[in-house]
């Protein structure tokens, strides 16, 4: 009969350990924690700051872009030695084999002192089209031996080659069928007294980790075979095959030349560039760079660019340690710096005509309650939160 | 296999008809043996089975319901479209990171789900003994069949509903803890039948043939209505009355009885308690409606962006001039306009866009919300050391409405005030008592002299009355008494000379503040044996039979016992509300009384009118028969009790009054006074007497004292309220009183006839008081009343704070229930949002806790569209530099690591521990509330801040990067170019970047979690990017490796580092001004109100002492001590020099 009596509730469960929550700065929501505040005062330095650094960084900036050579020459409507426009000749695309040579002259104003880059350009070329970027076969491209191409590809896969033989593309798909192949040739012409073939180098001109991992030439199953039997060219590829884009350089050839890889990495925009030789600055003339003066171009005009209302240009430029030539660089340093130093100004007067007064002043705020009867010291270096 | 045939008839019983009525129990499973044909009833077993989800339909259901959530269907959606049409992005980009979605959620709820099969587990697998062929045996608690005979020990849980057989204690009775269930802590006693109390062993039940009918399951936990048969071996049968006290519960505690028997009959899903649970209503907050409705326009915005996108497309295919790009693969077929080629096209940018949809965004709050929570419950500073209470929260829904609150409708007795009675004044027999120091003393009419002469002794001329005042108050109660010490010696009962070691146990306060003050004043009730109550009155013991005891009911609102005192003479005793007593009083001092009672009204107390009547033994049998008919009856047993309580409680003799005061909780004016002071409205809603409640308001600082008090009070007509209305209407127009504030005063009578027909005006009227004070008012009224306001045209939000289970119906109607741990038990607290132990709490609840809640949270949800604009407008503007051929600018890591892992932890972090202010200022400063009050955060204006800088970031970022590239510029020294890869890696950094920055620029609390979650951010994407862009994925994994090497390769580039830099500070600049802003004004504004000298009204009120409030309302009553230090240590009584006297000695008993 121990629990026999009525009594208080019996003590096993009502007498349960206090339930207090623990007093640990995480639970009560008291981390330490930086608690920073912005005033006028805070940010004052900080604008300045900013405005004082980039102001003279946009200065270097702007002027290391001014500094660089620029030459570019737009030839989509050259003509050839008969006077007619190469590009109406090329608006049949099936005309293969068609040849069109345009022969011009361009005038550098200046020396170009440095390595001296040529590019092309083409304007209104959507590489980014969808369907564009995605037509490729990244297995193929890296050597391995694929049996079946990726889907991507099509209609750039297979080719009919008769009724009943079909055969793989090599490279698959529309971004190497579209392959940019205009070819050009630079005779420097000084005065007009010289004449000195420029000799332009093919390589260097894409990315290492293209060139080293990405894309790789197919190896020959057993020593004997051919790796690239059982593989025919794109359409638009005017009979030359995919081993012969650069016969002299064995390392510069099939997937790993250099204006293959080049023209696959997809542009972002219509408009774009792309490094197409290097001049070689082993020569002599052009040791220091091309000399101002003028030189003779001669383009194999091959790559029509009409059809969708696009041009074509080549330029010459040399670069400096950032790229080439742009000045939103320089200006967008000088602009932001300017809006700093203004904003820096405007918080100045704010702090000098309200800032003192008001909220530097020290104050003690005595809490309502009684609970929460801590002083509270609001200041500007304070935080209030 | 039964338990199988059970699952299957439970299957079938959907279809079957309507059950009977009643159920007919056979204890023990015995049918007697005359009944014909016996067709058990189907009752689920006793399994508990409160998990959703088992093992098998984990998987399916846990799916189901996840996709009914329109997000997540959404994105569901969207993933099979990917996954049909020709789409931009790979389909893993949306899939993936909804499987997140959908694991991080179904690992959640499959988690709570173990632990609910782990209760239920826990629960079903307990052991009970059961009589099973006359045996004691031992089986598990699920397998308890109704009828089953179950042998229940002490300090064990009843395993289901069941009658009480016997009990070992020889009166029959059990003690019980309903804790569980109501959270009522007093010992509560249970009684068994006397036809069944003598079966204690397992053998007895053999002889017992017996059948309870009774009604099927109810969810009210208070009523039941049935029979016990009882057949005799002779066929008689006995026919016995049961009622709520003769059940016992589950979720009840057996307590201080060594075991008893019962007979179970309501099982598993069928118990009362059971019945009472998931009746939950889900409530959305303002934030999710708000944020459902940024869901929607951005849905809009994503439509317009593809239909848009798709018409360009189209215009582009067609426009005149330019020829075919023969380059482009299949170019002929852009021109091929079918309608299932522009729905694909339409879809492709839907697909592209679909990022503006944040799909992250859900599972994020609901970890936000989880873990947020719980700091509800962790804070300190609402534990209340006193009950051991620390605040609850039963939802994490509605964390951010607290700091949402516009209204706050509160209940007044247990909420605002203790509910702790303390006895202070009587008037008996048209005198005025008071009690003064342990002592009952006269209180002198004139005011200015009180009278400190003790008047309890027989030589006073008015002792007669007093005495049976007295007498009546220590025995018409239902109140038991512990002696702590009898349990430790093993006594049943103990006496105690005084009565002080004695513990009342008593449901209502105000009965045992009776009985303590009588106890102070020598008379000293020592509890029932052998059916009689016993008294000592000034040492003399006095014992009286108990006959019956006629429960408190609220339409009745009155009590009475009746009672047989040694002289066999029977007595009505009563108590209850003076409009529920005086109409039925014969004799005695109705005038004076009712003037008394409506004084001590005015000052603040609780008042019962106490009354008597003697019983000729002719009526009371006539009542008895009347009274165990009605108890007898299964049907209409609640009126026909109230027929029989009616034919008795009549013809009374007034003897007097009492007044109780409840004393206020403590800082409930400073915080009343903070909540209006954060705009927060507050309306008191009490059943209480309309002087009662007026004080207490005063007094709590509710109604100031410069408010002018308007009345829609006893009015008979709804005509009446209309004209009323209008009346105080034009007042409150009236140019004249501009300045003033007014305060309203309804009560439940006159709110009913408003309600009816003129709601608009009287809620118009309302909305302009400064205060407004609803008394007299039903359970029922109080929920109509946050209705009117709640469906106002301004749509506020309402909390409703109580503590009773009056309250409920206005804590489940408010758009937050708030429920205080009182002594009213627990049904407020289970049906609450939100609860704590003290009012006070309320403060820091709202003011603290809801106002963290609100930022977080609402911040939260604006970053998160925010982000996503940043982050995937640019691929709109990208859409017209690729030919509208719907050419992703991101790659798919980029695409499916932004919203998962990128930015996923920062704005986590910052949703669960960012403090914009101190607590201590916000606590300071409740005008700070209302800067976020009408969802400020969520405001369209704000929505278009946060997303008009999205948009500046992304076009700073995507044209920033389109003009660095120029023409596409070289970007190296080497002159190599770069891709559309690489365009988009420039602007993805950017944006990150400029993301996280903005994000950084939010918070105010830069603790460790919120270092390390950018940290992670940092680490997650420079190391994982650069993992991902060094390997050559294989085939099966991705289909092109774009990225390869992209990443490394751009990033050495001197030009884009300064270029993201400059567009980044570019890009933030208004960010950092505005933050500027923010905290330069916050700071000067805490500054001014520093120097700003508070309006009267904003001055906190104390709370009047007694004397001051006797003052001001009540000139003529004035005693010189305190009243409040009538409790203290000093002032107890010293014990009477009392002895049991002879009873000869004694005067003739006035009972």
């Amino acid at each position: 009969m121990a629990n026999g009596t009525p009594g208080t509730p019996g003590p096993e469960a009502e007498k349960a350990a206090s339930r207090r929550p623990k007093d640990t700065k995480l639970k009560q929501q008291r981390l330490p924690a930086w608690q920073p505040i912005l005033t006028a005062g805070t940010v004052l330095p900080a604008f300045f700051a900013i405005g004082l650094a980039f102001i003279p960084l946009g200065v270097v900036l702007l002027v290391t872009s001014n500094d660089i050579q620029e030459y570019r020459y737009d030839y989509t409507q050259c003509v050839n030695s008969n006077e007619d426009k190469c590009a109406d000749l090329l608006t049949n695309l099936t005309a293969t084999g068609q040849t069109c040579t345009c022969t011009f002259k361009i005038e550098l104003k200046e020396d170009f002192v440095g390595t001296v880059y040529m590019y092309y350009g083409l304007t209104n070329f959507y590489q980014n089209h969808r369907r564009y970027v995605r037509s490729r076969d990244d297995s193929q491209l890296h050597g391995y031996d694929v049996d079946s191409l990726y889907s991507d590809c099509e209609p750039f896969k297979t080719k009919k080659l008769n009724t009943s033989v079909e055969m793989k593309i090599a490279p698959c798909g529309a971004i190497a069928n579209s392959l940019f192949n205009d070819s050009y040739t630079f005779v420097y012409k000084g005065d007009g007294t010289k004449n000195v073939n420029v000799s332009m180098l093919r390589t260097g001109i894409a990315w290492a980790s293209d060139k080293d991992v990405k894309f790789g030439n197919p190896s020959s199953k057993n020593g004997s075979d051919d790796p690239w039997a059982g593989f025919t060219n794109p359409p638009n590829w005017n009979n030359k095959m995919v081993y012969q884009l650069d016969p002299d350089d064995e390392n510069n050839n099939g997937y790993k030349n250099e204006d293959l890889i080049v023209w696959m990495r997809t542009a972002a925009l219509p408009t774009f560039r792309k490094l197409h030789r290097r001049i070689n600055h082993q020569q002599t003339e052009f040791t220091d760079g091309l000399p101002k003066g003028q030189y003779e171009v001669t383009i194999d005009y091959a790559y029509p660019v009409t059809l969708f209302d696009g041009t074509k240009s080549i330029i010459l430029t040399t670069t400096s340690w950032l790229g080439g030539k742009n000045p939103f660089l320089g200006i967008a340093y000088l602009v932001v710096g300017s809006i700093c130093i203004l904003l820096g100004v405007i918080f100045l007067l704010i702090h000098l005509k309200w800032g003192r007064n008001t909220y530097r002043r020290q104050f003690v705020h005595q809490s309502q309650t009684r609970r929460t009867s801590e002083m509270i010291n609001v200041t500007s270096r304070t935080t209030f939160n | 296999m039964t338990s199988l045939w059970n699952e299957v008839c439970r299957c079938f019983r959907c279809k079957q008809q309507q059950r009977p009525a009643n159920r007919t129990v056979y204890v023990g499973n015995k049918h007697p043996h005359d009944e014909g044909v016996f067709i058990p009833e189907l009752y689920p077993d006793n399994k508990i089975i409160s998990s959703r989800y088992t093992l098998w339909n984990f998987l399916p259901k846990n799916l189901f319901e996840q996709f009914r959530r329109v997000a997540n269907f959404y994105f569901l959606c969207v993933g099979i479209v990917q996954l049909t049409i020709d789409t931009p992005v790979s389909p893993i980009t949306s899939i993936l990171p909804l499987v997140f979605v959908i694991t991080c959620t179904a690992i959640k709820q499959g988690y709570e789900d173990w632990l609910r099969h782990k209760s239920d587990r826990e629960v079903n697998d307990r052991e009970v003994q059961v009589i099973r062929d006359g045996q004691l045996t031992t089986t598990k608690s699920m397998h308890i069949k109704v009828g089953d005979i179950v042998r229940v020990q002490s300090n064990k849980g009843f395993p289901c509903d069941m009658i009480m057989l016997s009990s070992v204690d020889p009166d029959g009775n059990c003690y019980i803890t309903t804790a569980n269930l109501d959270g009522e802590t007093n010992l509560k006693t249970h009684c068994c039948l006397a036809e069944t109390k003598r079966c204690v062993h397992e053998d007895d039940f053999q002889k017992l043939t017996a059948f309870i009918e009774c009604e099927q399951p109810i969810p009210d936990l208070y009523s039941f209505v049935g029979n016990l048969n009882i057949v005799r071996d002779n066929g008689e049968r006995i026919v016995k009355p049961l009622g709520p006290e003769n059940v016992l519960l589950r979720g009840a505690r057996l307590k201080n009885t060594p075991f008893i028997y019962g007979c179970a009959i309501y099982t598993g899903q069928e118990t009362k308690m059971a019945l009472n649970s998931n009746t939950k209503v889900t409530k959305f907050s303002r934030v999710e409606r708000r944020m459902n409705t940024f869901l929607l326009i951005f849905l809009v915005i994503l439509l317009a962006e593809a239909v848009f996108s798709t018409c360009l497309k189209y215009w582009y295919v067609f426009r005149p001039i330019v020829g075919q790009p023969w380059y482009v693969p299949q170019i002929e077929i852009d021109a091929q306009v079918t309608v299932r080629r522009v729905f694909e096209d339409f879809l492709a940018y839907i697909v592209l866009y679909n990022y503006v949809i944040p799909i992250s965004l859900y599972v994020t709050i609901e970890l936000q919300k989880f873990v947020g929570s719980m700091f509800f419950a962790w804070d300190v500073d609402m534990f209340d050391p006193g009950t051991n209470e620390r605040a609850k929260a039963n939802t994490s829904d509605l964390n951010e409405e607290l700091g949402q609150v516009e209204y706050l409708f509160t209940d007044k007795t247990g909420t605002l005030t203790e509910n702790d009675m303390q006895f202070r004044m009587c008037s008996i027999n048209g005198k005025r008592y008071e009690e003064l120091g342990g002592m009952l003393c006269e209180t002198s009419p004139a005011g200015n002299d009180p009278n400190p002469v003790p008047v309890l002794s027989q030589s006073y001329q008015h002792f007669e009355e007093m005495e049976t005042f007295l007498t009546v108050l220590v025995l018409c109660h239902n109140i038991r008494v512990d002696h702590p010490q009898a349990v430790d010696l093993g006594a049943s009962s103990m006496y105690s000379y005084g009565g002080y070691d004695y513990e009342y146990q008593a449901s209502s306060p105000d009965e045992k503040a009776f009985v303590e003050a009588c106890r102070r004043f020598g008379v000293v009730f020592h509890g029932t044996h052998d059916e009689r109550l016993e008294i000592t009155f000034k040492g003399e013991m006095r014992r009286y039979k108990l006959l019956h005891s006629l429960e408190f009911d609220p339409t009745r609102k009155r009590m009475s016992v009746i009672v047989q005192n040694e002289n066999d003479e029977i007595y009505l005793l009563s108590k209850g509300a003076e409009t529920a007593i005086l109409d039925r009083v014969i004799e005695g001092d109705i005038s004076s009384t009712l003037l008394h009672v409506n004084e001590y009204a005015v000052l603040g107390l609780r008042t019962l009118v106490i009354a008597m009547r003697r019983l000729e033994s002719q009526e009371y049998t006539k009542f008895d028969q009347m009274l165990s008919e009605a108890r007898k009856s299964l049907t209409q047993r609640e009126v026909k009790l109230a027929e029989a309580f009616d034919y008795v409680e009549k013809n009374f003799k007034l003897l007097g009054a009492t007044a109780v005061e409840d004393k206020l909780q403590d800082d409930v004016p400073e915080t009343i006074q903070a909540l209006l002071t954060a705009g927060i409205k507050v309306w008191v809603l009490t059943g209480d007497k309309e002087e009662t409640a007026v004080n207490i308001s005063h007094s709590a600082g509710h109604f100031s004292r410069d408010m002018l008090q308007l009345k829609i009070t006893q009015m008979q007509s709804g005509l009446d309220c209309a004209d009323l209305i209008r009346k105080h209407s034009q007042t409150l127009d009236n140019p004249v009183n501009r300045d003033e504030k007014f305060a309203i005063v309804i009560d439940g009578t006159s709110l009913a006839y408003c309600l009816i027909e003129h709601a608009d005006i009287l809620r118009d009227l309302c909305m302009k008081c400064s205060a407004v004070l609803c008394c007299r008012m039903t359970p029922l009224q109080k929920a109509e009343v946050v209705k009117l306001i709640k469906n106002s045209r301004e749509n506020p939000v309402t909390a409703a704070i109580g503590d009773g289970a009056n309250d409920v119906s206005m804590i489940e109607e408010a758009h937050v229930g708030l429920g205080i741990m009182g002594k009213e038990g627990r049904q407020a607290v289970r049906n609450s949002d939100y609860a704590f132990a003290k009012f006070r709490f309320l403060m820091k609840a709202l003011l603290v806790h809801g106002h963290f809640y609100y930022i977080r949270i609402a911040n939260l949800v604006q970053y998160f569209f925010y982000k996503n604009v940043a982050f995937i407008t640019a691929q709109l503007f990208y859409t017209f530099f690729s030919a509208f051929s719907e050419q992703t600018l991101y790659e798919s890591w980029y695409l499916m690591n932004f919203n998962m892992v990128f930015t996923a932890f920062p704005i986590l972090m910052y949703g669960i521990f960012e403090q914009h202010l101190k607590p201590s200022l916000l606590m300071g400063n409740p005008k700070l509330y209302r800067k976020i009050s009408r969802n400020e955060n969520m405001s369209i204006h704000n929505f278009i801040l946060w997303n008009g800088s999205g948009l500046w970031h992304c076009v700073v970022m995507f044209f920033g990067t389109l003009f660095l590239l120029g023409e596409e510029n070289s970007l190296f020294s080497d002159g190599k170019m770069i891709g559309n890869w690489s365009f988009g890696s420039i602007v993805y950094f950017g944006c990150l970047v400029i993301v996280c920055l903005k994000l950084s620029l939010s918070i105010y609390y830069w603790s460790l979690p919120i270092w390390l979650s950018f940290a992670f951010s940092a680490f997650s994407y420079f190391v994982g990017t650069a993992v991902y862009n060094s390997v050559l994925w294989p085939d099966f994994f991705s289909d092109h490796n774009y990225l390869f090497q992209v990443w490394n390769t751009v990033f050495t580039s001197g030009g884009v580092w300064f270029a993201e830099l400059v567009l980044i500070v570019l890009a933030l600049l208004p960010d950092i001004i505005y933050r500027c802003y923010k905290d330069i004004s916050l700071t000067m504004e805490l500054g001014q109100q520093r120097k700003m000298t508070y309006d009267s009204s904003l001055i906190p009120l104390r709370q009047l002492s007694y004397e001051e409030t006797k003052k001001f309302v009540f000139p003529y009553v004035t005693p010189k001590t305190s009243l409040q230090n009538i409790h203290s240590k000093e002032n107890r009584p010293k014990l009477l020099p009392a002895k049991f006297m002879p009873r000869s000695l004694k005067r003739k008993h006035v009972l």
